[in-house]
């Protein structure tokens, strides 16, 4: 089953260079968060539940092994945001962010379908958090504030760990693993690590 | 009551802009063309009326074969017309090199949260740094005001009259726009001139060159066309002053200038001629002028 797609956000309203159309962006971009943040919310479950078997050391020549390059953790946001200008910095670079979605899935599934997944959930690997409710044009003016705030700090914690995520699984499935310098001449012992069905705890 | 004459901005005034001068090839004499093609010629846009080629006479002169479009991006903010714009995504940056004393420049039909103005000095560094807010933002406060307060009345014109005499100086002016499209109608900048003081009774309108024809059924037609605005300043001068005040008006006659009513007041700033300067020797100290001005389209 292939990563979920997520709905690109409308075009980001500008309150001092498009004021002629500032209203009816500003709506359509307000309406778009909604089914936004459902689908990415679908996605990062998809990543959160996938956990990446790094162990399996089969091959991953038909891998790319360079991640996507992101604008995720450079995304400003959250309290202490001087207005109109980082706002709307701000909702460009999660409408910009908004497109490499795909080329992400796109590796995921690549690295999945190479690598398998683990039977539980790897302790090393960040969790990336949910989005909340995003703020709506329905809302009174001090709920609309408090949406609007938490969910620009949510987004900003999510899109860095998101970019966090996808650094370690980089890490983890295309490092070189390093055991220690071999002093020995001869391998004078195997080692079966036999087979990994049973559940590990950390 | 101020009045700045324009500098005509030359290749070798304008030493650097971020506004590139692509959008069509340059003119080669003795090319070949063909109807339709746009090429670029001392910053100027035209375009072919006939196929031609071999032909040396420039665009500029050779109506038979080139019709003039526009200024090109990069110049249209330095060609007289304040409703044809300089545009560019993010922010217009350009550095003047006058190479003469500049201590006024203003920069009109402005869309743009900011225009920032740095004069460096060879010698000395930065001697001015000021930046304009265009942007009403004074009502937003928070991510609600931001969405739904009603748009604020954003100014258009950025004038910074103070700046320091320096003769070699260069000029850096940088319009931002944050992630929307920077425009900007016209860029005018030279040696300011107080004349006297603008007093109440100045008034102001707009000239619209549009036609609206009635039939005789009362049918309405209209042919949509520019405006310019217009004002009739009236202004105090000191009787010492008026030989040379009226010395001055006869220099700039026919020269673009910037008329200052009041600097805080961006109606009262015209781009224009005068076509009229008429002062009333009222007191023994004190005269009554009046100057009309007629704004560029």
């Amino acid at each position: 089953m292939p990563y979920p797609i997520v709905t690109q956000l409308a075009d980001v309203p500008a309150r001092a260079t498009n004021t002629a159309n500032f209203s009816n962006e500003a709506t359509k971009f307000l309406d778009s968060l909604i089914p936004y943040r459902d689908d990415y919310n679908a996605f990062l479950a998809y990543i959160n539940t996938n956990q990446i078997n790094h162990l399996n050391f089969g091959t991953l020549v038909d891998v790319n092994p360079n991640r996507p390059t992101t604008v995720l953790s450079d995304v400003v946001g959250g309290t202490g945001l001087t207005y109109i200008l980082s706002v709307e910095g701000f909702y460009n670079k999660l409408r910009n962010a908004s497109f490499e979605y795909a080329l992400i899935g796109n590796w995921f599934d690549a690295v999945r379908s190479s690598q398998g997944v683990l039977p539980y959930v790897d302790p090393a690997c960040p969790i990336i958090p949910l989005l909340p409710e995003p703020h709506t044009r329905f809302q009174a003016k001090a709920a609309f504030n408090t949406s609007a705030v938490n969910f620009t700090n949510a987004a900003k914690a999510s899109l860095s760990g998101l970019s966090n995520a996808v650094t370690y699984l980089n890490t983890a499935c295309f490092g070189n693993d390093d055991y220690g310098a071999v002093t020995d001449a001869t391998i004078t012992v195997t080692l079966d690590c036999g087979l990994l069905t049973e559940s590990v705890t950390a | 009551m101020r009045v700045i004459k324009g500098i005509t901005t030359t290749d070798t005034i304008l030493s650097n802009s971020n506004i590139l001068e692509n959008e069509h090839p340059v003119w080669v004499a003795s090319g070949s063309y063909t109807v339709g093609n746009r090429r670029i010629y001392n910053h100027k846009i035209y375009e072919a009326l006939i196929n031609h080629s071999g032909i040396t006479s420039t665009p500029d002169t050779d109506k038979t074969r080139w019709l003039y479009i526009s200024s090109t991006n990069r110049y249209r903010m330095f060609d007289n017309v304040i409703s044809e714009y300089s545009s560019n995504t993010g922010t217009i940056t350009f550095t003047l090199n006058p190479s003469q004393v500049v201590d006024s420049i203003v920069l009109l039909n402005v869309v743009a949260v900011s225009v920032r103005v740095v004069m460096t000095d060879p010698l000395e560094g930065i001697v001015y740094d000021n930046t304009v807010q265009l942007a009403g933002y004074g009502s937003i406060s928070d991510y609600y005001t931001y969405f739904f307060a009603s748009l604020g009345d954003n100014k258009t014109v950025a004038a910074f009259l103070n700046m320091p005499q320096r003769p070699a100086a260069t000029i850096t002016v940088t319009v931002d726009a944050g992630t929307g499209v920077a425009q900007v109608g016209e860029v005018a900048y030279g040696l300011q001139k107080e004349i006297g003081r603008t007093t109440y009774g100045t008034s102001i309108g707009i000239k619209s060159y549009s036609r609206k024809e009635v039939d005789e059924f009362g049918n309405v037609t209209v042919v949509k066309r520019k405006n310019s605005k217009f004002a009739e300043y009236e202004i105090d001068i000191d009787n010492y002053m008026l030989a040379e005040v009226q010395r001055f008006f006869a220099d700039i006659d026919s020269v673009p200038s910037v008329f200052v009513g009041n600097p805080t007041m961006e109606e009262l700033v015209v781009f224009g001629f005068y076509s009229d300067f008429r002062a009333t020797i009222s007191f023994p100290t004190v005269s009554k002028c009046t100057l009309r001005v007629e704004g560029l389209i």
